[in-house]
């Protein structure tokens, strides 16, 4: 499924901004989630030296978030999550900087009761700038 | 994989994946009591071991094992599967 459509995606993550990092998803089913972020002037992880590319792991915990959302339908009430951390990350890109266009895509890989491992990739300008796998509990 | 080959991918699994010494990973081994492991430390086995069977782990097996003899017969059941062409199982993802 894409295309327009999937703001109730976004409204039914417990995210809300400025903490809420993703700005739309394009994309979503078949186990896997595609979404864009924007570094805007204000956005909340923006220092002097940019966006540390750590940010990518929570863009992706988020779009897994919003994968977790999709999932369970509209109208499913908001549910706690929580990212576990990661044990594989590359980052190629030293800092994001302000209108900057991030794509995320992350793909569910397996999951036992709460406890779900999820895939991220992060591209900037079609470039690939991080690669990673997260660890999250729901619920 | 002969039955030594399995053992010998989990212990390296187990050994790179979380710091613990070859030397004291034995068949017998309990995961979680004498490994220190805990569930989300499951998740990341179950998905390398994925890696190695080329099949998605059954949630329910995958939370009943504790022993490292026990993911030997696993992993063995898991590739005998694969060879016979049985269906993955589902996925069980939250929601």
């Amino acid at each position: 499924m894409s295309g327009e459509g999937f703001g109730w995606v976004l409204d039914g993550m417990p995210h809300r901004p400025p903490m809420r990092l993703i700005d739309e998803v394009l994309e979503a089913g078949g186990g896997r989630l595609v979404a864009r972020a924007r570094i805007g002037e204000g956005h909340v992880l923006l220092g002097e030296r940019g966006v540390s590319p750590l940010a990518a792991v929570e863009l992706f915990a988020q779009a897994a978030a919003a994968l977790m959302v999709f999932r369970a339908g509209p109208g499913a009430p908001p549910a706690p999550g929580y990212l576990l951390g990661t044990r594989k990350l590359e980052m190629h890109a030293e800092r994001f900087a302000a209108g900057d266009e991030l794509l995320i895509r992350v793909t569910e890989v397996w999951g036992t009761g709460p406890l779900a491992q999820y895939d991220g990739e992060l591209l900037r300008d079609g470039e690939l700038v991080a690669r990673g796998s997260i660890n999250v509990a729901a619920g | 994989m002969t039955r030594d080959e399995i053992l010998q991918t989990i212990v390296e699994i187990l050994s790179e994946s979380f710091e613990l010494d070859p030397g004291e990973i034995s068949p017998e081994s309990k995961l979680y009591e004498e490994l220190g492991l805990d569930s989300i430390d499951a998740v990341d086995i179950f998905v390398q071991l994925r890696e190695v069977t080329g099949r998605r782990p059954d949630p329910q097996v995958a939370r009943a094992i504790r022993t490292v003899a026990e993911l030997v017969g696993f992993v063995e059941s898991e590739l005998a599967a694969k060879a016979a062409g049985l269906p993955e199982p589902d996925a069980e993802l939250p929601e």
